[in-house]
């Protein structure tokens, strides 16, 4: 029996593990339960309420406290982990040891080690694994790769991306964060690697210009990446922990035939004209900008689990976005141009 | 509600409509499908998948009275919409239907008043009011900060004109399709009292054979003194294109969405966006929000909106335009009596 088998041995649908039921946990568990191929068996989290918060939104039977517990049950074939960021990787390991299929919410881990240790697992054991860059999925960007992929622009020339979020995140969560690079702008990275191809080597500015915080977690909230990828076309990425004005979420590639913005305004299909001009409104952060991108993500992996087929972003973007990110933090901390292959 | 107190629904009408709602239901808090009615078993079967219910059935009436069943929601063809209303509203559950009630002004006003004499909770699907740019109209007009309303402004072109056998039992263009604008129109404005309409045939003759309009104009003078005009069309060869516009003494708001994908495409000297293709990607998030509102609503014991009424007065407007075209002069809407 193949894996594809034995995930549909519940009534014909996936039988699947909700792992951490905090805000995007919420988010995952309500797509999750519009999925008519999917059923939630268990929602887990260490707390308890949080888990019975979710259980309803997933439509799931069962809650528990032990993610152990929930990886030792031979009924689940697959799990969404969107716990705590130090926990994915040892999540990942013990998931893929006993055959589920896995997707997690990115990062694997902050550092290369600990990521290249996890994902070793999933692929000794073969089973399905997902990172959740849920950008790749966003309508905008889904349809500027269609386009690239068909020569729409030619050769391309220039990458440009601005992330800035709408404030910057409390001082404990920058304190596990990894850092600007590996916890923000790496979504920016992985969409320059989807987009225009591999980077070979970056040069990295930062600085605190508003976040006492930063300064004091050695960390910036301030930061402008250059990018040469492997194909010779040059990009930069601005990365800022704060804009006043909403979510600020801009890319931009230039080719020889054209160009393609991905920009997602006004988030209200409402102009307000008065005397000073006229008004439209932002998206606030990513849960409003990217919420129909968190459940396509989500159908693509089940849809991939279903038909046999290898989810994506997998392993190796998972590796090689982090790479970017890591290769932008020692830049910035060495004050060089670092090559990919360093890292 | 706490996980205790889930809302039973009883789900009838499983068409491509049907699928969107059951999919929505599927992503709400609170709520959960028991029973899902179709006299087709094939769609009825789709939908029972579709939203994980316990059991799928062919005789609708079944549905509504089925154990566990606190609400029911129909997207059943629009002339049973009326007595399926009055079996749910009779047997005591909260009911959520697609618009219309019915075609005509005395079986909805019957419905009305059943409704009103059993204290019942019904709404009725005019989802362009959950539309967040709607929504954010209503609400600076209502803030005033539009100032004195002067004028009302709306556009409708569908991107595919129906079916000939659509056609024949539609109630024709303006009750079928200018009644979303004449129902936004009172939303945002207010009552009309009195209207003018034009309608042609330019598109297609299977209009003229269903002796309704493809194209048409209709002026409205509302009792608040403001103007308005809807332009209507059946036909829209570059997407689906829907704009309102209130203009008041300081300001004046645009509801308008021209862009579907984020993506703006530069070549070749010009700028390309895309557009809408049809309703169900344009008001996706209305369709969704409007569900919503429903059941927060029931679940909070407060009356939803828009109720019977809503539905009643926007049908008297919509036929007050129909015989205006046909009669070829200002109709006053107070004329139009069930």
């Amino acid at each position: 029996m193949g894996f594809r088998d034995q995930c549909f041995m519940d009534n014909n649908k996936i039988s699947v593990a909700l792992i951490g039921a905090g805000r995007i946990g919420q988010e995952h568990a309500r797509n999750l339960a519009s999925f008519p191929d999917v059923t939630v068996a268990v929602v887990c989290d260490p707390r308890r309420e949080a888990a019975e918060l979710a259980r309803p939104l997933a439509r799931a039977r069962d809650v528990s406290e032990s993610a152990e517990e929930v990886l030792n049950r031979d009924d689940i074939a697959a799990v969404v982990i969107c716990t705590p960021t130090d926990t994915h990787a040892d999540l990942i390991g013990a998931a893929a040891a006993t055959g589920k299929a896995v997707f997690c919410e990115k990062p694997v881990a902050l550092d290369l080690d600990r990521t290249q240790r996890a994902l070793r697992m999933v692929a000794e054991k073969g089973v399905p694994f997902q990172i959740g860059f849920q950008r790749r999925f966003d309508t905008g960007y889904a349809e500027a790769k269609k386009r690239l992929d068909a020569g729409a622009l030619g050769r391309l020339d220039q990458f440009r991306a601005v992330g800035r979020d709408p404030g910057p995140p409390p001082k404990e969560y920058l304190a596990n964060s990894g850092g600007l690079f590996v916890d923000q702008a790496i979504h920016d990275f992985d969409l320059a690697r989807f987009l225009m191809g591999e980077v070979s080597e970056v040069q990295a500015w930062g600085a605190v210009r508003f976040n006492q915080d930063a300064a004091e977690m050695g960390d910036v909230d301030t930061a402008t990446t250059l990018l040469r990828f492997a194909n010779g076309a040059l990009g930069v990425v601005e990365s800022s922990r704060q804009a006043v004005y909403g979510y600020d979420i801009v890319t931009e590639i230039f080719g020889e035939k054209g160009k393609l913005v991905v920009q997602a305004e006004p988030k209200t299909p409402l102009r307000h004209y008065h005397r000073q001009g006229y008004q439209m409104d932002h998206y606030h952060f990513f849960m409003d900008r990217f919420g129909p991108a968190f459940r396509a993500e989500l159908n693509a992996f089940f849809n991939a689990v279903a038909t046999g087929t290898s989810p994506s972003p997998g392993v190796q973007d998972a590796v090689d976005s982090l790479k970017v990110a890591v290769a932008a933090t020692r830049s910035w901390k060495e004050n060089r141009p670092v090559k990919l292959t360093e890292v | 509600m706490s996980a205790g107190s889930t809302i039973g629904v009883a789900f009838l009408g499983v068409g491509r409509m049907g699928e969107t709602h059951l999919r929505n239901l599927a992503g709400l808090n609170g709520v959960r499908v028991v029973a899902v009615a179709d006299t087709k078993p094939e769609a009825a079967e789709r939908g029972k998948v579709l939203a994980q219910a316990e059991i799928a059935l062919t005789e609708i009436d079944e549905a509504i009275t089925y154990p566990g069943v606190d609400a029911v929601v129909i997207v059943t063809p629009t002339e049973t919409h009326a007595e399926l209303i009055e079996k749910a509203v009779t047997a005591g559950k909260a009911v959520f239907s697609e618009k219309p009630i019915a075609l005509d002004l005395l079986e909805t006003s019957r419905i009305v008043d059943l409704v009103k004499a059993k204290g019942a909770f019904v709404q009725i699907g005019f989802m362009r009011r959950f539309d967040p740019g709607y929504v954010r109209a209503k609400a600076r007009i209502a803030a005033g900060e539009l100032g004195k309303l002067e004028t009302f402004r709306a556009l409708s072109r569908d991107t595919y004109p129906p079916s000939l056998k659509f056609l024949m039992g539609s109630g024709g263009l303006f009750l079928d399709m200018a009644v979303h604008d004449l129902d936004l129109a009172r939303f945002l404005v207010g009552e009309v009292a009195e209207v003018q309409a034009w309608g042609s045939v330019l598109i297609d003759e299977r209009f003229a054979q269903a002796n309704d309009a493809d194209t048409a104009v209709t002026l409205l003078r509302f009792h608040n003194g403001v103007l308005g005009v809807a332009e209507t069309s059946r036909r829209s060869n570059w997407g689906y294109d829907i704009r309102t516009e209130v203009a008041g003494a300081v300001g004046k708001v645009v509801i308008e969405a021209p862009q579907k994908t984020p993506l703006l495409f530069a070549k070749d000297f010009s700028s390309s966006y895309d557009h809408f293709e049809n309703f169900p990607d344009r008001f996706e998030q209305a369709y969704r929000l409007q569900l919503e509102s429903f059941f927060r609503d029931l679940q909070a014991g407060r009356q939803p909106s828009p109720g019977p009424e809503d539905a009643l007065e926007t049908l008297r407007l919509a036929i007050a335009v129909t015989r205006s075209w046909r009669e070829k002069r200002p109709i006053q809407v107070s004329e139009v009596q069930g």
